[in-house]
């Protein structure tokens, strides 16, 4: 286990701490970063909310606000994809650090897991990031207790491990086609920082485009609907909707996760030993982190 | 205490093999050395010992198991310093020593121990910053302190001596010899005899993935003095300049 701790420890503040911010730079420079990413996060809080709010208002007024929730779930899975994929990418498809661990003490199940907890983890980051705002907005205005931050906690938990076997599936071909992976670690990491500015971006143009927020529901509830498809739709609606609906909806949520889970460990693994045995057939690692 | 039996490696797509039918073997207390020149499969028998890389075929074993397949108590009983450093290049030294007390499982008091001995052997308090920004001297000295801390029974260097001053190179020669005493092994790599010679009991000679030789320095200049004559192997007999 305190392998284990450290591995992921390092791993998360290797990747997502104060000190992979800026490769090669001084602490002005890491500071200056630091600075940079804290600013896109709290405009994409803001626009988030600033898009939110009047969202979830038009939808209570059309006497279905549970839509406002299902729109967060879908919205949610496009930046844990995004950053689930590239997290994946680099830290355990195309590993640069195997060199580095195989003459350690560590098992290679425990670097597997360390690697596996830390791509969870930012997939998990990346939902909560678009999920938390809209639950806060919406247990707000349309009063919501106890039982919904539960649910809502519990679909936060899952999501991502959904989120992670369906990135084990696209990994298998990306794996296959891309030899080595150098380009593609190299995309990865310079990628991975443009999601952010990005979707920021994305925001800003949605906020000042969409108009009346009742108007943009009514025209898009189809298309809203269409894509909230299961397990993005169980989802949703044990998280609002009470009763029956919201148990049996959570069980079968609960039940794709449970599958998802050892489908997603599986793949991984197959693929990871992959790269380890390539590592350690040819001796060379690209990378040194 | 540390056993190669016949081990083969060949690279994937290379027709020559990196290592051919090495066998020899490291006693307890003694300090080993193997010498060549470049493309000799010195690194790559350095990497085998250490679990970077897998034979294709033969036997390493490390205290009496066997090292294939990823043994974690194989890696605990020995230290590895590469030849090119590899660590995280975020961290920053201390970090860095940490790390390696935490995945070698140090309680508090051995990593002090160990870091009260080894920091001032190595002048460590003289580097700052983080990994990206040293020369390879110091990078060199910080592997050597991590290899060290957790009081490996086997010491595996790749041409450690390399990218070392005269002072370092001095003190890790001693450190080596005072590993010896105690009984514990120390194996390593170099390009030339007159490197291999500062601290080595045995020395072996690797041309081609093949062991040639095995002596001391004296026996092995006397012995193969006129046969490299004019080879490709000669350099590496030639005595060390004086500094």
């Amino acid at each position: 286990m305190r392998d284990f701790i450290t591995l992921y420890k390092a791993l998360l503040f290797g990747h997502l701490g104060l000190d992979s911010l800026s490769d090669g730079g001084g602490k002005f420079k890491r500071l200056a970063a630091a600075f940079f990413a804290a600013v896109f996060v709290v405009f994409f809080v803001i626009t988030q909310v600033w898009l939110f709010v009047p969202i979830v208002s038009a939808a209570a007024e059309m006497e279905y606000p549970g839509l406002s929730v299902e729109l967060a779930v879908m919205v949610s899975v496009v930046p844990g994809l995004l950053f689930g994929f590239f997290a994946l990418i680099r830290t355990l498809l195309f590993a640069g650090d195997i060199a580095l661990l195989a003459p350690l003490p560590v098992k290679r199940t425990c670097i597997f897991r360390s690697k596996l907890a830390y791509v969870y983890t930012v997939v998990f980051l990346a939902v909560s990031g678009v999920l938390v705002p809209s639950f806060i907005i919406y247990s707000v205005s349309c009063k919501a207790g106890i039982f919904f931050w539960l649910r809502g906690i519990a679909v936060m938990v899952g999501l991502p491990m959904i989120i992670l076997g369906v990135l084990s599936v696209i990994s298998v071909p990306v794996v296959l086609l891309s030899g080595n992976g150098k380009r593609l670690t190299a995309f990865s990491k310079y990628a991975g920082r443009l999601v952010l500015p990005l979707m920021d971006a994305g925001l800003a143009v949605a906020c000042m485009t969409v108009g009346a927020p009742g108007d943009f529901l009514g025209e898009n509830w189809a298309v809203i609907k269409s894509w909230s498809v299961p397990p993005l739709s169980w989802a949703s609606l044990s998280v609002f909707s009470g009763g029956m609906t919201s148990a049996i909806t959570m069980l079968l949520f609960a039940a794709t996760v449970l599958v998802c889970v050892p489908v997603a460990g599986a793949i991984l693994r197959r693929l990871f030993v992959r790269r380890v045995s390539r590592v350690l057939s040819t001796a060379q690692d690209r990378a040194m982190r | 205490m540390l056993k190669l039996e016949n081990v083969c490696k060949t690279y994937p797509k290379k027709k020559k093999p990196a290592v051919d039918g090495l066998s020899f073997e490291v006693a307890p207390g003694e300090v080993f050395a193997l010498v060549g020149p470049k493309n000799a499969g010195l690194s790559t028998v350095a990497k085998m010992i250490a679990g970077v890389t897998a034979p294709d075929s033969g036997i390493i074993t490390v205290r009496g198991k066997n090292n294939a397949d990823w043994p974690v108590n194989c890696r605990r009983y020995q230290g590895y310093v590469p030849e090119i450093p590899r660590v995280y290049r975020w961290m920053d030294r201390e970090k860095w020593l940490d790390f390696t007390a935490d995945v070698y499982g140090l309680t508090p008091k051995e990593k002090k121990d160990a870091l009260a001995k080894y920091k001032p052997m190595f002048r460590l308090r003289t580097i700052e910053g983080r990994f990206s920004g040293y020369s390879a001297e110091e990078l060199q000295r910080v592997m050597l302190v991590s290899a060290l801390m957790s009081e490996p029974w086997l010491l595996v260097m790749d041409k450690p001596f390399v990218p070392l001053g005269q002072e370092m190179r001095l003190a890790l020669a001693e450190e080596c010899r005072n590993r010896a005493k105690s009984g514990k092994s120390v194996f390593f790599t170099a390009n030339t005899l007159a490197q291999a010679a500062i601290c080595a009991d045995r020395i072996g000679i690797m041309y081609g993935g093949r062991l040639i030789s095995v002596g001391t320095a004296e026996q092995l200049r006397a012995r193969w003095a006129e046969p490299f004559a004019g080879t490709e192997l000669e350099p590496i007999l030639a005595e060390a300049p004086e500094e």
